[in-house]
């Protein structure tokens, strides 16, 4: 009754990491974001990881995730590793809360992808304070969390397109 | 039901794999973050490969967004321009009394430093450079620009806007170098405030405005007062403007800087080489390389290797690999 969505090509399997990459490649162009409080923007990557975890984990691997986590923090010049804990993290969440979410209604699934955000915010801030040794300030993580939840209902319909599969109407 | 079964044993398989492979994958993250703490020399190259690698595709992503930015700010502008020209015309007839007025207190400082006979700082030159690409982080803040080692950027130099200090070079690759802002944890910056002539040291926080510290105990400051480059330490120029005190919440002082690092373009990167004094009589110091030779706090010029100093104090910003490691 989960319904996951089996690969039909090498395309198709590709797909969550191009989309990735390229929301990833987007979030560091030089847009004129505001210094403190939208510094971060929104967390596409980690709408992608909810939405593949939920709809079809086996095209977006957990070694798919860390390459990913492992990529940003090269090139954010971040510790190596932070952004892979917090999306494994995320990602181990939605395979716990999977079966309790899916074709249960869009909103449940806004909803359940909002709890996860605010997870993987407080992990980051709890992570990047215990590995700086400081308190640092949570506002712009929880503001680039609170603009990812509000993101989330325009972006996962554009990868439900994307991935083609069949759903019911109004289910995530 | 055998069918059933069937197809049930790879999920089920796909299930534990998935969850064993998220474990040791978690683990590896955390592994990665002890060795990188440490291994930084290795990660710092392998991020400027990366940046070098990259920097052809931002440059050509970045030209359509630079060019959208500028049209956006233009079409602002004929609104904001049309009430500001006024005015912008009376405040350029003030500035013109005050130009005369600085050609004359220039001509006097020159005249008061020939008689004094101090060494002048070197004339400086710079590289204009393009953002293009804003690293952001939750705890780190660069900045990406297409100019490295072959337009003559080497790490440690003064990035600048039109108004004042935005950072320094962080690493230099070939063709692209990383930016350390200002409001980075990581950045520390030897400061002077005028007009009280305090010392202080300029603390990135990861918010806009970096923190002033090391502040003397009985300080007075007020806001408004302008903070530039102490130059100690000789990696950043002296005298360059950085922004003016505030008050924090806390009742601490910050620094507003006269730079937007999220509204930038162009920045100019300079190319300072400080021209450290060693005293004549301080022959046995003359064989030594200038970087290894300071000044005591009577100025008498002695090796560093004979002193200990807080290589962060010597070098002016403390090296994100030395701020890590403590």
């Amino acid at each position: 009754m989960i319904g996951v969505v089996r690969p039909v090509s090498l395309v198709s399997s590709l797909l969550p990491m191009a989309i990735a990459l390229l929301f990833a490649f987007i979030s560091f162009l030089p847009l004129g974001a505001s210094e403190n409080l939208l510094t971060l923007g929104p967390q596409f990557i980690l709408c992608i990881v909810f939405f593949w975890a939920l709809r079809a984990p086996h095209l977006l691997p957990p070694w798919a995730v860390f390459m990913l986590g492992l990529g940003i923090d090269l090139f954010s010049a971040g510790p190596l590793g932070f952004w892979g804990i917090v999306y494994l993290s995320a990602y181990a969440l939605v395979l716990l809360l999977r079966r309790r979410i899916l074709r249960r209604g869009f909103f449940i699934g806004w909803a359940a992808f909002a709890a996860v955000a605010a997870f993987a915010a407080a992990l980051a801030w709890g992570l990047a304070s215990a590995y700086f040794g400081a308190v640092l300030p949570h506002l712009p993580l929880a503001t680039s969390a609170a603009v990812t939840v509000l993101a989330f209902p325009v972006v996962a319909p554009l990868f439900g397109l994307l991935t083609g599969a069949r759903q019911q109407k109004g289910a995530l | 039901m055998a069918t059933t079964r069937g197809r049930k044993r790879p999920d089920a398989r796909g299930f534990i794999t998935r969850r064993l492979s998220l474990l040791g994958l978690v683990l590896s993250c955390v592994v990665l973050l002890i060795i990188g703490r440490n291994a930084t020399t290795i990660v710092q190259t392998v991020r400027q490969h990366l940046t070098d690698l990259s920097a052809p595709v931002l440059e050509l992503a970045t030209g359509p967004v630079a060019q959208m930015r500028q049209i956006g700010s233009q079409i602002g502008s004929y609104q904001y321009l049309s009430g500001e020209v006024g005015r912008l015309r009376e405040e350029n007839e003030a500035l013109q009394g005050w130009k005369a007025k600085a050609l004359e207190f220039e001509g006097r400082l020159r005249n008061y430093e020939e008689l004094l006979n101090v060494r002048r700082e070197p004339e400086m030159n710079f590289v204009t450079a393009r953002v293009i690409a804003d690293a952001r982080g939750p705890f780190v803040r660069t900045l990406i620009v297409n100019a490295g080692s072959v337009h003559g950027v080497r790490r440690h130099q003064a990035v600048m806007d039109g108004r004042g200090l935005v950072g320094r070079t962080l690493t230099a690759g070939k063709k692209a170098s990383r930016v350390l802002l200002l409001s980075d944890l990581n950045s520390r910056v030897p400061v002077r405030i005028e007009p009280t002539g305090y010392r202080a040291i300029l603390t990135g926080t990861n918010r806009a405005e970096p923190r002033l510290e090391f502040l003397p105990a009985q300080v007075s400051l007020h806001e408004g007062d302008i903070v530039f480059t102490s130059g100690d330490g000789g990696l950043l120029p002296p005298g360059l403007p950085i922004g003016v005190v505030a008050a924090d919440e806390a009742g601490a002082f910050k620094v507003v800087p006269y730079a937007n690092p999220r509204r930038l373009n162009y920045v100019r990167i300079l190319d300072y080489e400080p021209s450290l004094k060693i005293d004549t009589q301080a022959e046995a110091l003359v064989d030594k390389p200038a970087a290894q030779v300071v000044e005591t706090a009577e100025g008498v010029p002695v090796a560093a290797d004979e002193v200990s100093i807080d290589p962060a104090a010597t070098t002016g910003v403390v090296d994100p690999a030395v701020a890590e490691q403590q």
